[in-house]
């Protein structure tokens, strides 16, 4: 007999084959570096966003984007009014905002982007229409940050609501 | 059967050397960080080949804004000290190091141009250096000439469409008499009809 997941109230005699040692509670763990969240394109979201997987936003967002240790992807349908903190941010969409990124910055060419790019890398398809600026003289601002990798570890992606964000304002 | 041509048709793109560019570059330095107003649009090899310098670049599309505000806002308005506000908005402590106008000059007339020099002249310091291209041919691109820097002292120069519109052939007492605030750092004729300017705030 081979232990199952629907055994687990249930767990097997120490005769039966064992499910591997777990060092923590399962569900308690923070996803993957695979898994990512979607926000689809009828979505609209007003306020904060904060967690601890790669996210791909389709729909719209007002406010903050801060997922400083994932990579965060806007999607062609995706409209972002709010700064982005991410380690790889990837625009296809349309932001009005800054973009700081830890690794990476990449506008596609159906990106359309108002605001200023913080990365140590910055890549810049042809047919991009960008205005703003590109600070590549030092490292971006999120670095200088304390890290909040402990807390992106175990919180999963966060909705806070808009009276209690300042987003939209200019770092 | 009649084929639909479109009537915006990209003309190949030509390698060209540019040796106003190298006169820039030549007096840039890799232990010091720039700011660069590029007052052009967004092209993937110039972003690549700044980021081999420390600089912060300003890239503002200013030909293209100007066109849109002009024909969804107010088609019959000049390039004013109003318009250039929405259109270049930094505030007065900014500072360039250098600015990078491309064509731009052979898009407006004199006039024009010293409303926008003289707004440009704001955010320049002694030594401030301002790249610039004038044509003396009698017909320019009905839009501006795309450059792509390729390495220092080559670019393409991409004319994006086949359409036609007159050159105001600014000569070149008027010219340095526009810019007045500015020495000309050096100049070259180019073989098509292209004069590039390095020029150099006072």
């Amino acid at each position: 007999m081979i232990w199952k997941k629907s055994d687990e109230d249930n767990p097997p005699s120490q005769t039966l084959i064992q499910p591997p040692p777990q060092t923590s509670a399962p569900r308690s763990q923070p996803p993957s570096a695979k898994e990512r969240a979607l926000i689809g394109s009828s979505i609209k979201i007003e306020g904060s966003l904060s967690g601890g997987e790669d996210l791909f936003v389709e729909g719209r967002v007002k406010g903050k984007i801060d997922l400083d240790q994932h990579n965060v992807t806007i999607g062609t349908t995706g409209r972002i009014k709010a700064d982005i903190q991410g380690q790889s941010i990837v625009v296809m969409g349309e932001v009005e905002g800054n973009l700081y990124g830890s690794e990476q910055i990449i506008l596609r060419k159906s990106s359309k982007v108002r605001g200023d790019l913080f990365s140590p890398r910055v890549s810049l398809e042809d047919g991009s229409d960008f205005k703003g600026s590109i600070d590549m003289t030092s490292k971006p601002a999120v670095e200088a940050k304390p890290s909040q990798k402990d807390i992106a570890a175990v919180k999963p992606l966060s909705y806070q609501a808009p009276k209690q964000d300042k987003s939209g304002e200019k770092v | 059967m009649t084929l639909n041509v479109p009537r915006e048709t990209v003309v190949s793109p030509a390698v060209c050397k540019s040796l106003g560019l190298k006169a820039l570059l030549d007096t840039v330095r890799g232990d010091q960080s720039y700011s660069i107003l590029d007052l052009g649009p967004a092209l993937e090899e110039n972003v690549r080949f700044w980021s081999q310098f420390s600089c912060r670049l300003h890239i503002q599309d200013f030909y293209r804004s100007y066109r849109e505000r002009k024909a969804e806002i107010e088609p019959e308005e000049e390039l004013e000290e109003a318009a250039l506000s929405v259109l270049l908005p930094f505030s007065d402590e900014t500072v360039f190091d250098i600015i990078l106008a491309w064509d731009l000059f052979n898009y407006f007339d004199l006039q024009e141009l010293g409303v926008l020099v003289q707004r440009l002249s704001c955010w320049c310091r002694p030594g401030t250096k301002l790249f610039a291209l004038i044509s003396s041919l009698p017909n320019i691109s009905v839009s501006p000439t795309m450059f792509r820097i390729l390495n220092r002292e080559q670019m393409i120069h991409e004319i994006p469409t086949q359409e036609t519109r007159p050159c105001p052939r600014h000569q070149p007492r008027d010219i340095v008499r526009l810019m007045a605030r500015f020495t000309v750092s050096c100049s070259f004729l180019l073989r098509q009809g292209i004069q590039e300017y390095v020029f150099e705030f006072k």
